[in-house]
């Protein structure tokens, strides 16, 4: 199994050299592996936290049009642009790409399902600009980091349905500086963690399903950028000065003491007699003691890296770390060691962005369909609509039920138990009707209300269709009896003029005719 | 009057050609200019308009350059400026990163004058120093142990080089390698198996598998007094290298550590779960490398990460031919001979204590 890795890498060049007509504004992709370029799309003005990838299509926000550029991956070539009506500020797209997220300016949010066009914007939650925004990895959430040093937790089915408040589930405010960089872990369930970064030198690692802080991690100097391991065994953060530092979980906050040959253990918890071995980020008790990183381990730098690091990012095994500089180079350290290994590439633009690509090549990668059409989204109603009002979903759509299916419930392997139970489910739910199939459905949370919401329309549907048929019904009955008197009312009467006028020509007899 | 001879004679004088005399050099023309004499100019070449002093940095960038000039002198005086540079500067602040300098040292291998070869020789000892216990080196081991497999590339090709001098420089850049980064070095599938391929490819033993006899080395130098030495040379550094390889030194756990161990961590495994010590940890998996199709290859370069499947990797694949080829040195007697049982008895120790453990 030989699987291959890919970075992207896109350079933003400052404002007075002329933004997306220089040459120097590209995306490229490069091979990890073989440090070779594998791919370019010029003319891509890309600012920081500005670019999401999916499997088969880039998206990229531009700092001097407010579009976003669609790139198709498979093509090597611009698909669309799709003009916004507010300038973007962050960009984020869901792992299979079927949700792009974007934060303006003005602190709206909006959502866009690429494989339908469904579009929609929340009123202005956050009151400055947005300026970072993460979607976690089972497509859920949605988090927004921006200038105000709120962090808002959004719920994405929610925001999704139509006719909905949209308002953020939960508020994360604890920073008093403006936030940097948020980032959502690999985990989900307990062990789902957010980690943020903001102006005030401190890093927050928060739950974000039930908002609560889990630990602070104060530095030493206003962070640029932020990195999280694969599995979330710690983070990076890099500095203005051209140096990083790694902050491991597991090694910090513990109290230490020096044994005679060098090593450090764990002091013992004094009184206690116990050992706790538990993460320094689980402990209820030290909650709210930040942790100092300055004394564990130094920052790593290197001759002739002094420009600020402006994006990080980490390799799938998690041993080497890309930074991306200032001065347009992209470096790889490594983890272990924190050394600079070599330099990847090198560019004449400031780097803006700098995002490893998940491996591909695993054999069980066939299986996953991936989304070949973009549809634009439809908002000629968030354009008519003015500000603070909320923007209703296109009800003439189906609901996107399959987006969350192979998400929240990944195909298990064909030939286990719980594949077969699932084709029984299957049979089941389809040879039940519509509306039994509500019971059915009770594992698939958000989706109950989808299909209770469909069941209903249609039972009322019906219900009206009928009622109207009965009413007609009676209608033409009783106008058919009417019509039915009427007409024989006027046969007896023309039978009755009849009458009279052969009485009155027999009276008259041959008088009559004669005249 | 008529024309007067007077004038006649000055007009005639215009085109009387003045007689050459022999042994007599020509007389001089009337428009004869002399050039003897020559200006004097110093004539500076290219010439630099700054006023300061180049600095360290920018100076070690363009010996970093010359390092691959077509003439061997300017190649071997920039690797001795380098050698002063860093020899005078503290460790912990290099002037140029050590990810900039390593992998421009390395082709230096294989180049094909031997001065140049021998400074180089000179310029890693005097980094690494690795000998003398009481001075730090001035480069860090992590920092040469990220470059391993450039460097052992280079190796390799010099082992198997065509020219003779280049392979007998070969195994010296091999020993310092191993007495730098020790059992990294021969980690991995390209550090272990494809290292032995070129000692075999190295010493001659190609065709030797049991039964056959050795023959001629094929790579023959021309003067028997330096094939001996070279060969001696050899045989030393195979030993070290195969001792490093699978001869498993006793390491005695003091109870200090052993207590240690339990302190710091609640579970024997805990440190797979910790973030990486070692560079590239998961570089033996091989996740993205190209997939060997040969089986025999892929049989010699398996994985080579523990003690026992080096082992293993050279019982099954290498040790027919490296016993025969020894077998045949040793008959050949003196020096060479001695080194050969050397060897032989250190494959002998580490081969049987696998088979001791098993049985």
């Amino acid at each position: 199994m030989t699987l291959t890795e890919l970075i992207a890498v896109s350079s933003h060049p400052t404002a007075s050299s002329g933004a997306s007509s220089s040459p120097e504004a590209y995306i490229s992709l490069h091979d990890l592996h073989s440090f070779t370029q594998t791919s370019t799309f010029k003319k891509s003005c890309t600012p920081c936290n500005s670019l999401a990838i999916s499997p088969t299509h880039i998206f990229a926000a531009q700092s001097d049009k407010s579009v976003l550029n669609v790139y198709n991956r498979s093509k090597n070539s611009l698909e669309t642009t799709v003009p916004l009506p507010e300038q973007l500020t962050a960009v984020a797209c869901s792992s299979n790409g079927g949700i792009v997220a974007m934060g303006t300016a003005s602190g709206r949010v909006n959502v866009w399902e690429t494989s339908s066009g469904r579009y929609t914007s929340t009123p202005l939650s956050h009151l400055q600009k947005i300026t970072s925004i993460a979607i976690d990895p089972t497509s859920t959430f949605l988090l927004t980091g921006s200038l105000d040093t709120n962090i808002q937790v959004w719920s994405i089915p929610h925001l999704l349905l139509p006719s909905s408040q949209k308002k953020p589930l939960r508020t994360l405010e604890y920073h008093q500086q403006p936030i940097i960089s948020i980032l959502c872990g690999h985990g989900t369930g307990p062990s789902a963690l957010a980690v943020s970064a903001a102006a005030d030198s401190s890093v927050i690692v928060w739950n974000y399903q039930d908002g609560s802080l889990l630990r602070t991690f104060s530095l030493s100097a206003v962070p640029t950028c932020l990195a999280l391991d694969p599995v979330d065994r710690g983070f990076y953060v890099g500095f203005a000065d051209g140096s990083i530092q790694q902050v491991e979980f597991s090694k910090v906050g513990n109290r230490t003491v020096e044994l005679g040959n060098g090593t450090t253990s764990p002091a013992e918890n004094s009184g206690d007699g116990e050992r706790s071995y538990d993460s320094p980020l689980y402990r209820a008790d030290e909650r709210h003691i930040p942790i100092a990183t300055n004394g564990s381990g130094g920052r790593w730098s290197a001759e002739g890296n002094d420009t600020a690091v402006t994006s990080m990012d980490v390799v799938f095994q998690g041993n080497y770390l890309v930074a991306g500089t200032e001065s347009g180079s992209v470096n790889i350290w490594d983890a272990a060691t924190g050394q600079l290994f070599r330099t990847l590439t090198t560019y004449k633009a400031p780097i803006s962005n700098v995002k490893i690509l998940p491996p591909t090549g695993f054999s069980d990668d066939t299986t996953v369909t991936s989304q070949l059409t973009i549809v634009p989204p439809r908002y000629h109603e968030a354009v008519k609509a003015s500000s603070g009002n909320q923007v209703d979903v296109d009800t003439t759509l189906p609901p996107m039920s399959l987006q969350f299916h192979t998400t929240l419930n990944p195909t298990p392997d064909p030939f286990s138990p719980a594949s077969d139970i699932e084709a029984i489910k299957r049979g089941v739910a389809y040879f039940n009707s519509p509306s039994t199939a509500r019971s059915a459905n009770s594992v698939k949370g958000d989706q109950i209300t989808i299909t209770e919401f469909k069941n209903n329309e249609d039972a009322e549907k019906i219900e009206a269709l009928e009622k109207e048929l009965a009413a007609v019904k009676e209608r033409y009955k009783r106008l058919n009896e009417v019509h039915k008197q009427t007409w024989e009312e006027h046969t007896k009467w023309v039978m009755e003029v009849d009458k009279e006028k052969a009485e009155k020509m027999k009276e008259m007899g041959p008088e009559g005719m004669e005249e | 009057m008529g024309s007067s001879s007077k004038k006649k004679k000055e007009k005639q004088k215009d085109f009387v050609k003045p007689k050459l005399k022999v042994g007599k050099t020509k007389p001089k023309a009337d428009n004869h200019t002399s050039t003897s004499f020559k200006a004097k100019a110093i004539v500076v070449g290219h010439q630099s308009l700054n006023t300061a002093a180049p600095t360290v940095q920018s100076q070690l960038k363009h010996n970093l350059t010359l390092l691959n000039h077509h003439a061997y002198t300017t190649r071997r005086d920039s690797l001795a400026h380098i050698a002063s540079v860093f020899s005078s500067s503290p460790a912990s602040n290099p002037p140029i990163s050590y990810s900039v300098l390593l992998p421009a040292l390395a082709p230096l291998i294989v180049d094909s004058t031997a001065p140049v070869r021998t400074q180089l020789l000179t310029l890693l000892n005097s980094l690494t120093k690795s000998k003398d216990p009481r001075q730090d080196a001035i480069i860090p081991v992590d920092a040469i142990q990220m470059h391993t497999p450039r460097f052992l590339l280079y190796i390799h090709s010099a082992m198997t080089h065509i020219s003779a001098e280049i392979r007998a420089n070969s195994t010296n850049f091999l020993s310092w390698l191993l007495d730098v980064v020790g059992e990294e070095a021969v980690r991995g599938a390209k550090g272990w198996g494809k290292t032995l391929k070129c000692w075999i490819v190295l010493l001659g033993w190609e065709g030797a598998k049991s039964g056959q006899s050795v023959r001629g080395s094929t790579i023959e130098f021309s003067d028997p007094g330096k094939n001996k030495k070279a060969s001696l040379q050899h045989l030393g550094v195979l030993k070290q290298f195969l001792s490093t390889g699978i001869l498993e030194e006793e390491v005695q756990l003091s109870y200090f550590d052993i207590k240690n161990r339990s302190l710091l961590l609640p579970h024997q495994y805990s440190d797979a779960y910790m973030m990486p010590k070692t560079s590239n940890i998961y570089g033996h998996l091989n996740l993205f490398g190209v997939l060997a199709e040969n089986l025999s290859e892929e049989d010699a370069e398996g994985s080579a990460e523990d003690c026992d499947s080096r082992r293993r990797i050279m019982t099954n694949v290498f040790e027919g031919s490296i016993r025969t080829g020894l077998q045949a040195r040793l008959q050949e007697g003196g020096e060479v001979g001695r080194a050969a049982g050397a060897v032989l008895k250190v494959l002998d120790k580490a081969l049987k204590t696998e088979d001791n453990e098993m049985t």
